[in-house]
């Protein structure tokens, strides 16, 4: 059950963190966004942190999956 | 014994009769000028600024902060310019001052006498300038650097590329490291020297910025256009350490604005019944951005104080930064995730300052940089 109910939230939220650490890496060029010939790996990572809110929003927010798991997995009390 | 250890005791915190002046006048500027329904306009502006706004900055004397009134400014130290820098970052300003301040300190720190007495008043009073300094390779540390001047004739002969040069097509005057008989060096570079072909305007991740990339090859420079080759050390450190105490400033005036405006959506938006801001699962992370922007703005006022003091500012600055950095990304981006479905759409502000965050984060060294910088300096 609670890999069910689960993977939303671990792997949207995976994904955020990912490419966020990968901005970090980037030095003075975590600057550039798509488009730009010096942007490392043409913006992927940059993109992506920005589009990665769609997936812990969308689908029922990243706060709404805890209450979820919390609740259907721990049987913890409804607030 | 390290600088941690002879460090004062004495809190190194307070706020000088002009900076608490500075700031309401700033904060009223900035408000005025700089809605956010005018940054978004300017998103399109070819400049990115209004010139009547910058000519009114030069009027106001703000740009003489941190330059001697011998040289045309209105002296006081660069740490009178965070509460104008912090006001401006509030409201997303994105004129040429920050750069044109460091341009200046560059100037006044590792100029030689006739290259003061030319500039330091112009800059003064409203002519913009801008620092050359990032390349290809990325790296933070303002010594790596690949571009050259050569002689030739009786001038130099420039190679090389550099980028994320801001406001260098606004700007009359840009400052450019690169190296000269094997050494680091700046070299002045004046706006009618640069052909248009010189300059790519570039796609950077905050679209209120305006930045290019400068291709050296083909520019020449006079001799008496290198800046004093006695004092480049200091001065690059000093550009790092004012960059770095500025950029802080305009973080935590973001910060302070992402939060008020998520808190405002947190007490407006209902779901479920209830207004959103009543569940702790977004109360309580707001509040850790509050009181993350609250260290980052008491580092902040604690290098603007000691700024320019042998010995204790670098430590201060660097935490500045370091807090700064975390603090404006944390805000920020909790502030596009509490937005739900609006959050993480362009029409939503929150991207605005999560976008100008990791612009931020991306010049002269994010939080871990300045924090390896801290280990060296305490350890």
């Amino acid at each position: 059950m609670s890999l069910a109910l689960g993977s939303k939230l671990s792997s949207s939220d995976f994904y955020q963190r990912l490419n966020a650490f990968a901005i970090t890496m980037q030095g003075t060029r975590a600057a550039y966004y798509v488009g730009d010939a010096q942007a490392h790996n043409d913006g992927v990572w940059q993109r992506g942190y920005l589009n990665s809110f769609s997936a812990t929003i969308g689908g029922g927010t990243s706060q709404i999956q805890r209450n979820i798991v919390g609740e259907h997995v721990l049987g913890l009390p409804k607030s | 014994m390290s600088a941690f250890d002879n460090a004062a005791i004495a809190p190194a915190i307070g706020l000088s009769e002009e900076q608490a002046q500075l700031i309401d006048i700033a904060a009223g500027f900035a408000r005025d000028k700089s809605p956010v329904e005018h940054v978004r306009a300017l998103l399109t502006d070819a400049n990115g600024y209004d010139g009547d706004t910058w000519a009114e900055i030069g009027e106001l004397g703000w740009l003489g902060i941190g330059i001697p009134e011998n040289y045309g400014g209105i002296g006081l130290g660069l740490g009178e310019a965070v509460p104008v820098v912090e006001q401006m970052g509030r409201y997303l300003m994105a004129t040429p001052y920050v750069s044109t301040l460091l341009a200046a300190q560059a100037i006044l720190r590792g100029g030689t006498q006739a290259q003061k007495e030319a500039w330091l008043p112009k800059l003064a009073t409203g002519t913009a300038a801008t620092l050359a300094l990032c390349e290809a390779h990325a790296d933070w540390d303002l010594t790596h650097i690949t571009c050259t001047a050569t002689p030739d004739g009786d001038g130099l002969a420039l190679a090389g590329d550099k980028y994320l040069v801001t406001h260098a097509r606004q700007a009359e005057l840009i400052l450019v490291t690169v190296m000269l008989d094997g050494a680091p060096a700046l070299v002045m570079l004046e706006a009618d020297e640069i052909g248009d072909a010189h300059l790519r305007a570039e796609t950077v991740i905050d679209e209120t910025r305006r930045s290019y990339a400068l291709s050296l090859d083909g520019l020449r420079v006079a001799a008496a256009a290198v800046l004093d080759a006695a004092q480049i050390s200091e001065t690059l450190a000093h550009i790092e350490l004012s960059a770095s105490l500025l950029l802080a400033a305009e973080m935590c005036g973001g910060a302070h604005s992402v939060i008020a405006y998520t808190t405002d959506y947190l007490k407006t938006r209902k779901q479920f019944g209830k207004l959103i801001g009543s569940y702790q699962a977004l109360k309580h992370p707001l509040v850790d951005a509050h009181m993350g922007y609250e260290k980052a703005r008491s580092h902040l006022y604690s290098a603007a104080y000691l700024f320019g003091r042998q010995g204790e500012s670098e430590m201060a600055v660097r935490m500045a930064k370091a807090e700064a950095d975390e603090a404006f990304a944390f805000a920020a981006d909790r502030a596009i995730q509490f937005h739900g479905g609006f959050g993480f759409t362009y029409d939503c502000d929150a991207q605005l300052y999560r976008r100008r965050a990791i612009w931020c984060a991306a010049m002269h060294g994010d939080a871990r940089y300045h924090r390896r910088k801290l280990a060296d300096l305490m350890f």
